[in-house]
C-alpha cells in the first residue's frame, strides 16, 4: 500500500500532470461546447410549468427549474455563453494590453510614464466593483460585461509586456536589428513581440479561469446576459429564491462554473511549469 | 526611507484623484435627463412634471455645467462629502460612515481565518515538496481558488443553514451570523497565499545562506524558522496587500448575498437603483481602501527588505 503510494507520487512529481490533466479537461469542455445541441436532452430555453421544481431524474439528469426548463440542457448550453464570453474578454485584452505595453515601453520617456500612471489608475480598482461601475452606466448585456472587463484586464498585459520590453531593448539583437536598418514598428512587432509572447501566453491561459470566475459574479448580479439565455452566473441567481426545495438550480451551473475555471487553472499551471517554471507564482491573480 | 514615503504618498494622491476624477465622469454623466431618470427611479412616471423637475435640479444641483459640477464635487469629495443619495434623501456619508465598520469586521475577519489556514498550510507544503501533503495541498488549493464565491456561499447557505440548520442564513443579529460569509470570503484568498508562501518558501530554501546555516550546524527547523521563513515573508505582504483587494471585491457579492450591512450590499443596491452619489461613494471608499492597504504594503516592504531600491519608487 505505501509502495504503491510513493509510486503514484512518484509518478506525479515525473510528469507534468496537471497539464494533462487540464488539457484533458479543456479539451472536453470545447467539445461539450462544440455538440451542446446533440448533447441537450431539451431545448433549454423551452418552458414547462407542468414539470417544474423536479429533482434530478432519468429525463431531467439535473431537475428542472421554476419555469420547468431541463437544468441539464441549460448547463451544457450555458457552457457556450461562458467560454466566449472569457475567450474574448481574454484575447482582446492580451491584445490590447500587449501592443500598449510593447510601444509605450520601447519609447520610453514622457509618454510611458504617463501610460504606465494610467495602468496604476485601473488597477486601483477592485475588477468587480469597475465592472459593476462601468455597467451603470452601459447597461447590462453580454457585449457590455466583455468591455467593463477588458477595462481592467487589458493593465495586467500592459505591465508584463512593458516589463519585458524595457528589459529587452537594450539587448544585442535589437541593436542589431536597428543597424540593419528596421523601423521602430518593425523591431517591435518583428523581434519583440516573438520574445514577449510566450509570457503573454502563459499569463492568457492563467487568466482564463479567474475571467469565468468574474463573468459569472457579473452574471450573477444580474449584468451579464439577459433571460432567457441560460447564462450560469444568472442561473444560480435565479435558484438563490428556491434553495429550501429545489437546490439543484444552483448546485448544477455552480459546478460547471468551477470545473470550467479549474480546468483552464490546471492548463495554465501546468504550461507555465512546461514553459517557464521561473515564472512560479510571481503571476498571481487579480 | 523617508524621502521614499513622501514620494509613494504624493505618487497615491495622484492614482486617488484620477480615480475619483474616473468614477465621477464614468457614473455621473449619464446619457439623457438625470432629473427625469431620478424622479422615475424614485416616484414612478407619474410623478414627472415641470415643477418636480425642478425640484429635484435645484436639490441636486444638476442645473449648472459639468465642469462646474466637477469641481464643486471634487472639494466635498475631498472632506469626504458625496453629496445626498438620490434614493433616500441621507447624506451618502453618514450611510458609508454607518456600513463601514461592518465591512471592516467581515474583511477583517475573513483575512485572520485565511492566514490562520495559509501560513501553516503554505509551510508544510515547500517543506514535504513533492511529497503527499504537497500534492494534495496543491490539488485542494488550485480546486478552491476554482470554485466562484458566491456559489459556495450559497451552498453553504443550503448545507448549514437549511440542512443542518446550524448558522443563520443572513443579517448580523447573532455572533455566528459572521461565520458563513466569513468562511466564504475568505477562500480565494486562502488558496491564492497558500500557492504562494509554497513558492516563496521554495525559493528561499534553495538559496546559499540556507545551506551555510545548516552547515554551520543548525537545526533542520531553526534554520527554516529564523533564515527561511524571514526571507520568505516579503512576497507575502505583497500577496496579502493584493488579496485584501480581492476580498473587497469579494465582499461586494457575499454581503450582498447574505444580506450583510456593510459597504458591499449598499454598492449593489445603488447599482441596482442607479443611486449615483452613492455610486461614487462606494467606489472611491473601496478604491481608496485599496489603495492606502497598497501604500502600507509598500512601506512595510521597504522597511524589511533592504534590497528595495528608493530611487525606483518601489516598483
Amino acid at each position: 500500500m505505501k509502495n504503491n503510494l510513493n509510486k503514484v507520487i512518484d509518478f506525479l512529481n515525473r510528469k507534468n500532470v496537471m497539464l494533462f490533466v487540464g488539457g484533458a479537461c479543456c479539451t472536453i469542455l470545447i467539445l461539450v461546447t462544440i455538440l451542446a445541441p446533440i448533447l441537450e436532452l431539451h431545448d433549454p430555453t423551452e418552458m414547462n410549468l407542468s414539470a417544474s421544481f423536479m429533482a434530478p431524474c432519468a429525463n431531467y439528469p439535473f431537475g428542472t427549474d421554476n419555469l420547468g426548463r431541463c437544468i441539464y440542457s441549460r448547463v451544457i448550453e450555458g457552457s457556450r455563453i461562458s467560454l466566449t464570453t472569457a475567450s474574448i474578454v481574454v484575447i482582446l485584452s492580451a491584445a490590447i494590453g500587449t501592443v500598449v505595453g510593447l510601444i509605450f515601453g520601447y519609447s520610453g520617456g514622457i509618454t510611458d510614464a504617463v501610460v504606465m500612471r494610467i495602468v496604476d489608475i485601473f488597477l486601483a480598482f477592485p475588477t468587480i466593483v469597475f465592472a459593476l461601475a462601468v455597467s451603470t452606466v452601459l447597461g447590462t448585456g453580454q457585449k457590455n460585461l466583455i468591455i467593463a472587463i477588458c477595462c481592467i484586464q487589458w493593465t495586467r498585459y500592459a505591465r508584463m509586456a512593458r516589463g519585458e520590453v524595457v528589459l529587452l531593448k537594450n539587448a544585442e539583437y535589437i541593436e542589431a536589428a536597428k543597424a540593419m536598418g528596421n523601423n521602430k514598428f518593425q523591431i517591435i512587432f518583428k523581434y519583440l513581440l516573438p520574445n514577449v509572447a510566450s509570457k503573454i501566453l502563459i499569463l492568457m491561459s492563467l487568466d482564463i479561469g479567474s475571467i469565468i470566475l468574474y463573468c459569472a459574479s457579473l452574471s450573477f448580479l444580474g449584468l451579464g446576459a439577459q433571460p432567457p439565455s441560460p447564462d450560469w452566473g444568472a442561473m444560480i441567481s435565479d435558484g438563490k429564491d428556491y434553495l429550501r426545495f429545489s437546490p439543484w438550480m444552483s448546485l448544477f451551473p455552480g459546478l460547471s462554473i468551477a470545473f470550467s475555471a479549474l480546468s483552464f487553472n490546471m492548463l495554465g499551471d501546468g504550461l507555465r511549469d512546461l514553459i517557464d517554471p521561473r515564472m512560479r507564482e510571481s503571476v498571481n491573480p487579480e | 526611507m523617508g524621502k521614499y514615503i513622501i514620494r509613494r504618498v504624493l505618487a497615491i494622491l495622484l492614482v486617488l484623484w484620477a480615480v475619483a476624477t474616473l468614477t465621477y465622469f464614468t457614473v455621473h454623466v449619464t446619457p439623457g435627463d438625470t432629473a427625469m431618470a431620478i424622479l422615475i427611479e424614485r416616484d414612478g412616471p407619474e410623478a414627472v412634471n415641470e415643477e418636480t423637475l425642478n425640484f429635484i435640479r435645484t436639490k441636486f444641483d444638476l442645473s449648472r455645467p459639468i465642469s462646474v459640477q466637477y469641481f464643486e464635487w471634487l472639494g466635498n469629495a475631498v472632506r469626504g462629502n458625496f453629496g445626498i443619495s438620490y434614493r433616500n434623501n441621507m447624506p451618502v456619508k453618514d450611510m458609508l460612515s454607518i456600513r463601514l465598520p461592518n465591512t471592516l469586521k467581515l474583511g477583517g475577519t475573513a483575512c485572520l481565518i485565511s492566514l490562520l489556514i495559509a501560513l501553516p498550510l503554505g509551510v508544510m507544503s515547500a517543506l514535504k515538496h513533492n511529497k503527499l501533503l504537497d500534492h494534495l495541498s496543491r490539488i485542494l488549493t488550485l480546486a478552491l481558488s476554482s470554485f466562484p464565491g458566491f456559489w459556495l456561499a450559497i451552498m453553504g447557505i443550503v448545507l448549514f443553514s437549511i440542512k443542518l440548520n446550524w448558522l443563520p442564513t443572513s443579517g448580523m443579529n447573532t455572533p455566528s451570523s459572521i461565520i458563513l460569509p466569513a468562511l466564504t470570503l475568505s477562500v480565494g484568498m486562502t488558496a491564492a497565499t497558500t500557492r504562494m508562501l509554497r513558492s516563496s518558501m521554495l525559493d528561499v530554501m534553495n538559496q546559499d545562506y540556507m545551506i551555510v546555516a545548516r552547515s554551520k550546524g543548525l537545526s533542520k527547523s531553526r534554520t527554516i524558522v529564523s533564515h527561511g521563513f524571514r526571507n520568505a515573508i516579503p512576497p507575502i505582504i505583497t500577496i496579502v496587500g493584493l488579496q485584501i483587494g480581492h476580498i473587497l471585491g469579494g465582499a461586494v457579492i457575499i454581503e450582498n448575498i447574505f444580506a450583510w450591512p456593510g459597504i458591499g450590499d449598499l454598492f449593489i443596491n445603488a447599482v441596482n437603483s442607479k443611486d449615483t452619489p452613492m455610486i461614487e461613494g462606494c467606489v472611491i471608499l473601496i478604491s481608496f481602501g485599496y489603495a492606502f492597504i497598497n501604500l502600507v504594503v509598500d512601506i512595510i516592504y521597504a522597511c524589511i527588505d533592504p534590497r528595495v531600491k528608493y530611487t525606483n519608487g518601489g516598483n
